[in-house]
């Protein structure tokens, strides 16, 4: 996340604009997960238990329960979800955040 | 130097008068000095240092400094700063006043060495942080107020009742190690469950946090579950049902938190999460996990009240916290968005981040006792964490799709703020020993080791390349404005209405009912006067002891009534 100084302005999250560079990016970052993978043969593992002892397995792990998490989630809100006002007035989930509070400046963009 | 006997948390209950005599700008700046001043105090201190006055025939100890109190004592004096310093703004004294008092009345009920002191300083923290919720002024900030004060007042009132109980069991009120062998010790072990948002006793926490203010939540965040965290840790070392619950309290809130629209409901979600780790390792209860839980909680405090910092900035600015409002604000609010993704590094326990050396400690201690499943759950938990306060808060605030909102940059005061936890979180993160130092128990551990940092890296990289693929295919939950019901809708919901129904359809009872009530009431006032009048029957025979728990039990039954018929 190097700074981009471009023409336009200078942020430094600029490229996240340009596809070719978040293509860049999670290429990279692809291959970095390979290598993590990979890099099971290279180390001195130190399982606890019978399962961890797997070839691969926090990665294995970790893409496995975060699509789980995702997908029941997706489940759960079939049951669970409301509309914005099902606790009425006395919940604050419909109502405005209170202006007096707040400072809503905006950014002169020219 | 600071004197090493007053207990300097009295100074924060000093605001109250002081708050008549100066303006909210002079305030605001005692706001940062008195808990600098508790910090050095705090630093400065012996161990084992205890400080005792006598009340009506009770040993009140008012200071009992130990390691374990140090290291909360201490968290509790940073976030205090901190909180104060992203609210330096508000001119709200209402506001400044609960801040501090909420803060001293934390800090007063770790020091607490018996159980009547902590009574006092926990009651102390639930009235005092309402104030925080209904700063924001709406009528439905009062009613989530006082759903808030309600169950925190119950909480208290069950510690009375546990506390009177034990009292006449054994005689003694020191606040040390209890055995879940007696009543008493269960009413308190379930007072500190509420306050600690145990399953199904922890809807408070995600009903209240987000009707807070800006500045009340992050304040709001770090004190009554860390304190409840505190006290089990004190209390309950070792007991095996707390890592059932413990391991529960990871796992459900994920789901939640997945698809909540409210970010700051997110976060609440997330921190009931946090508070689950911290749980398991008191569960487990030997020394490394005793210190995995103090040194959890320290880095937990600090990188939650980041992340309420950042969405607060967001709040503050464009007067919505919702994800399904937001997006794509890192283009006019960089600086945040930055602090926001170190907030979500380190509550993901990336390496070189905070939660990586706090929760390793927990995550061993566990394994090392054989906990097999429970050390699965609290993987899969973790990136449960990964996938909504490291993934979702961030990006649905500041990335994600371009909600065309141009925000300016937060003020000064609030980047100094997340600037400065930010920069604890990565100092934690890349020098534990620091920590390490401050917590109850001797630590040789290095969380450092080649295989640690690779496999926590192959699973939180893997979790990212699952969110990217699924991100990619469009399958992530959608932002709706929506909310979810949870386990509060027995009480917020079916109770009431259940109770509305019955009204409706026995209108004329009602009506009788009214006057037998008042013509019962006399007669019951009549009946009391008699019996425990200044010269009744039972005030002679009773004790006191016996009073105080039969008065907390009607409290209790009076404030579930109300509760039941009035929300």
């Amino acid at each position: 996340m190097k700074n981009k100084e471009t023409n336009r302005s200078k942020n430094i999250y600029e490229w996240i604009e340009n596809p070719r560079i978040t293509r860049f990016l999670i290429l990279g970052f692809i291959i970095i997960c390979v290598g993590l993978f990979v890099s099971d043969f290279f180390y001195v593992r130190h399982p606890y238990f019978s399962i961890d002892k797997l070839f691969g397995f926090y990665g294995i792990y970790g893409f496995i329960m975060f699509t789980l998490i995702i997908f029941a989630s997706k489940a759960l809100r079939l049951l669970a979800m409301r509309t914005e006002n099902f606790y009425g007035s006395k919940a604050v989930d419909s109502e405005e955040y209170p202006n007096e509070e707040l400072d809503l400046e905006k950014k002169d963009v020219s | 130097m600071f004197l090493n006997i007053f207990p300097i948390f009295l100074l924060f209950f000093l605001m109250l008068p002081l708050s008549l005599i100066f303006s909210w700008k002079t305030l605001r700046i005692l706001l940062l000095a008195i808990p600098i001043l508790g910090f050095l105090q705090i630093l400065s201190m012996d161990l084992n240092t205890s400080y005792v006055i006598n009340l009506m025939n009770l040993e009140l100890q008012l200071v009992r400094f130990d390691k374990l109190t140090r290291v909360f004592g201490l968290i509790f004096c940073l976030a205090a700063f901190l909180g104060n310093l992203y609210a330096w703004h508000v001119k709200d004294k209402i506001q400044q006043v609960a801040a501090i008092m909420y803060s001293g009345s934390a800090i007063g009920a770790v020091f607490a060495g018996d159980f009547v002191t902590l009574f006092f300083f926990w009651e102390g923290t639930a009235i005092a942080s309402v104030f925080l919720i209904w700063a924001r002024r709406t009528p439905a900030a009062y009613h989530t107020g006082m759903r808030y004060l309600l169950i925190q007042i119950i909480s208290g009132l069950i510690l009375l009742m546990g506390t009177v109980l034990h009292y006449k069991y054994t005689g003694s009120i020191e606040f040390s190690k209890l055995e879940l062998d007696s009543l008493a010790s269960w009413l308190i072990f379930i007072s500190f469950g509420i306050k600690c948002a145990f399953p199904f006793l922890h809807n408070w926490l995600q009903d209240s946090y987000p009707a807070a203010t800006v500045t009340g939540t992050v304040i709001l965040s770090a004190f009554t579950t860390k304190l409840a965290v505190y006290a089990l840790a004190r209390a309950f070392p070792g007991t095996e049902i707390l890592i059932y619950i413990g391991a529960a309290m990871t796992l459900f809130p994920i789901f939640f938190a997945e698809i909540e629209n409210d970010l700051r409901r997110v976060l609440a979600y997330s921190l009931n999460n946090q508070l689950g780790f911290m749980v398991v390792g008191i569960g487990i209860g030997t020394e490394m996990a005793l210190n995995g839980t103090a040194a959890h909680a320290f880095a937990h405090i600090l990188y939650k009240a980041l992340l309420f910092m950042s969405v607060g900035a967001v709040l503050f600015r464009t007067g919505t916290s919702k994800a399904s409002e937001l997006g794509g604000l890192y283009r006019t609010m960089p600086i945040t968005a930055t602090f926001c993704l170190v907030g979500a590094a380190s509550i993901s326990a990336f390496p070189l981040f905070s939660g990586f050396v706090t929760k390793s400690l927990i995550l061993d201690a566990v394994a090392y006792k054989h906990y097999q499943l429970i050390w699965f759950i609290l993987i899969f938990a973790s990136a449960g964490v990964l996938s909504h306060s490291g993934i979702k808060v961030p990006f649905f605030a500041f990335f994600s799709h371009d909600s065309g909102l141009r925000p300016k940059e937060a003020p000064f005061h609030m980047l100094m703020a997340m600037g400065l936890t930010s920069a604890l979180c990565i100092i934690i993160g890349i020098t534990p020993g620091l920590l390490y130092e401050y917590l109850p128990f001797e630590v040789s551990y290095k969380p450092y080791s080649t295989y640690h940092v690779i496999n926590q890296l192959q699973l939180l990289c893997f979790a990212i390349l699952s969110f990217i693929i699924i991100k990619w295919l469009n399958l992530l939950p959608q932002e709706i404005r929506s909310i979810n019901i949870d386990f509060d809708i027995i009480y917020r919901k079916v109770i009431p209405d259940f109770f509305k129904h019955m009204l409706g359809k026995f209108e004329v009872i009602i009506k009788i009912i009214s006057v037998v009530k008042l013509t019962l009431i006399e007669i019951i006032i009549s009946l009391l006067d008699k019996f425990i009048g200044s010269d009744g029957r039972i005030s002679r025979i009773w004790s006191t002891g016996n009073m105080v728990l039969w008065i907390a039990i009607v409290l209790s039954l009076i404030l579930v009534l109300n509760y039941s018929t009035n929300i």
